[in-house]
């Protein structure tokens, strides 16, 4: 239960980092938190030949709004996002409000627990892509873009493009994840997510997240995302449920329909922590259940 | 460039530890775990799966309760680390909280107990009014084969209600 060897360069700007990652390639692995690859080093599941640790480069931990967008900075722990809050353009701090305000707590309790919270950050969550994480599921719903830096250029990755398979992204190995952009909901989204696992602060065995946006006239929805995780090996988006709840009124019988829905459209495999059985019933539950929470009802 | 620090060699390190500056050198792969154990001497901080699972391991970095096997020693250089060891004054005092531990039964092998103990100093110091819900959670990080954790729980709360930690 210890390392390999590797060697190790801890730079402490953006472009040092991007020097190092462009020089060494495929053999670096980037350390932000290392609150999932140091255990997967620890079992010599990760055998990395250099670690580039940007836990001394500055400018990461930024959290900004602008333009309806959220701007979290890469190097952002998750435990700052249990109390969300953006720095303004003249530089005050204030609570970050509205619907993502009330839902990234949340969403940010569920990630580990307290001592992992305090160390490990959302741009390394999202870089690790494990298909049950979190932030994976909630970049993946939201539709949220991965800000991506290399020598001398910088592009936006899609969700939708950028969780490929287990543990694995587009991200070059020679570009460094500085920033993901989430999408500001507006007053009239309804969010809710819901997890389920066997013990406390566990990866989720499934992971369910919603949103509704809702006409202001008729309440009818008018834009629906289901969004889940533990299923696949990338976090998903149930194209069926949300179709089923679009130009419906949300309530019990219609947040039933959609968990329905949800539960017939993933095609999970078993293994020893669910059979695909009982992941399929978890996809309903954790569906419906995140519609009801978004809705603000029980049950 | 910035300076690269090869595999198989040993770098120098330097660890503030409980007030103490500990001059040592470490591979990079050396954990802060192992680092406090093996070559600070303070064997007080337990390793238990050396995943990040168990918390026997916890110390307090700049204030907030980690992993220690979950960092490497030269990740760890420029904070302040608290273990274990820090805890007692130095006339042997015990710290509240390990009056409280040993008053209402919060251990009994006593190896998770370092890791319980620089957790439950993180929390108190960092969120003096906890809720008996938030503490539970909190307290749900790490783990214990002895005592059920209703003792655990005891222990903390009388702490933090007497507003001791």
């Amino acid at each position: 239960m210890k390392p390999a060897r590797f060697a190790y360069t801890a730079p402490d700007t953006v472009e040092g980092t991007l020097d190092a990652l462009d020089r060494f390639g495929d053999e670096a692995k980037v350390l932000s938190g290392g609150q999932s690859l140091v255990p997967m080093m620890n079992f010599r599941l990760a055998r990395p030949e250099v670690i580039v640790d940007i836990g001394r480069v500055g400018g990461l931990d930024g959290m900004s709004a602008a333009n309806g967008t959220l701007t979290v900075g890469a190097r952002v722990i998750h435990a700052r996002l249990e109390v969300p809050a953006v720095t303004t353009p003249d530089g005050r701090r204030e609570p970050l409000g509205g619907v993502l305000g009330s839902l990234l707590p949340e969403v940010a309790r569920f990630v580990g627990h307290l001592p992992i919270r305090v160390r490990g950050t959302f741009g390394g969550s999202i870089a690790h892509a494990d298909p049950a994480a979190e932030w994976c599921i909630l970049a993946r719903t939201l539709d949220a873009e991965m800000v991506a830096l290399r020598r001398g250029g910088e592009r936006a990755i899609p969700a939708a493009d950028f969780f490929e398979t287990v543990f694995t992204t587009a991200l070059a190995p020679e570009e460094l994840l500085v920033a993901v952009r989430l999408p500001i909901l507006g007053d009239d989204w309804r969010a809710g997510f819901c997890e389920f696992s066997r013990r406390a602060g566990d990866f989720a065995v499934v992971a369910g997240m919603t949103a509704v946006r809702l006409e202001p006239a008729t309440g009818a929805i008018a834009e629906a995302r289901v969004g889940v995780g533990g299923v696949a090996g990338v976090p998903v988006r149930l194209g069926g449920a949300e179709a089923t709840l679009v130009g419906e009124t949300p309530g019990a019988e219609l947040h039933a329909a959609a968990a329905e829905t949800a539960a017939g459209e993933v095609d999970p495999v078993g293994d020893l922590h669910g059979s695909a059985a009982y992941r399929r019933d978890l996809v309903r539950a954790m569906v419906a259940r995140a519609l009801a929470q978004g809705a603000g009802a029980s049950g | 460039m910035t300076e690269i620090s090869a595999a198989d060699v040993a770098v120098p390190v330097v660890l503030r530890v409980n007030g103490d500056e500990y001059r040592i050198t470490a591979q990079p792969r050396r954990t802060l775990a192992d680092a406090l154990r093996d070559d600070c001497g303070l064997t007080g901080t337990h390793l238990g799966c050396e995943h990040g699972v168990c918390g026997a391991c916890t110390v307090l970095l700049d204030g907030e309760p980690v992993r220690s096997c979950l960092l490497f020693a030269v990740q760890s250089q420029g904070a302040e680390i608290r273990t274990v060891e820090g805890l007692a004054g130095d006339d042997g005092t015990l710290h509240p909280l390990q009056e409280a531990f040993w008053r209402h039964h919060g251990l009994q092998c006593g190896f998770c107990t370092p890791g319980f103990l620089m957790l439950s100093a993180g929390v108190l110091e960092t969120r003096p009014d906890i809720g008996d819900d938030e503490l539970r959670e909190a307290l749900s990080s790490n783990l214990c084969r002895c005592t059920g954790y209703q003792t655990i729980v005891e222990a903390v709360r009388s702490v933090r209600d007497a507003g001791e930690a």
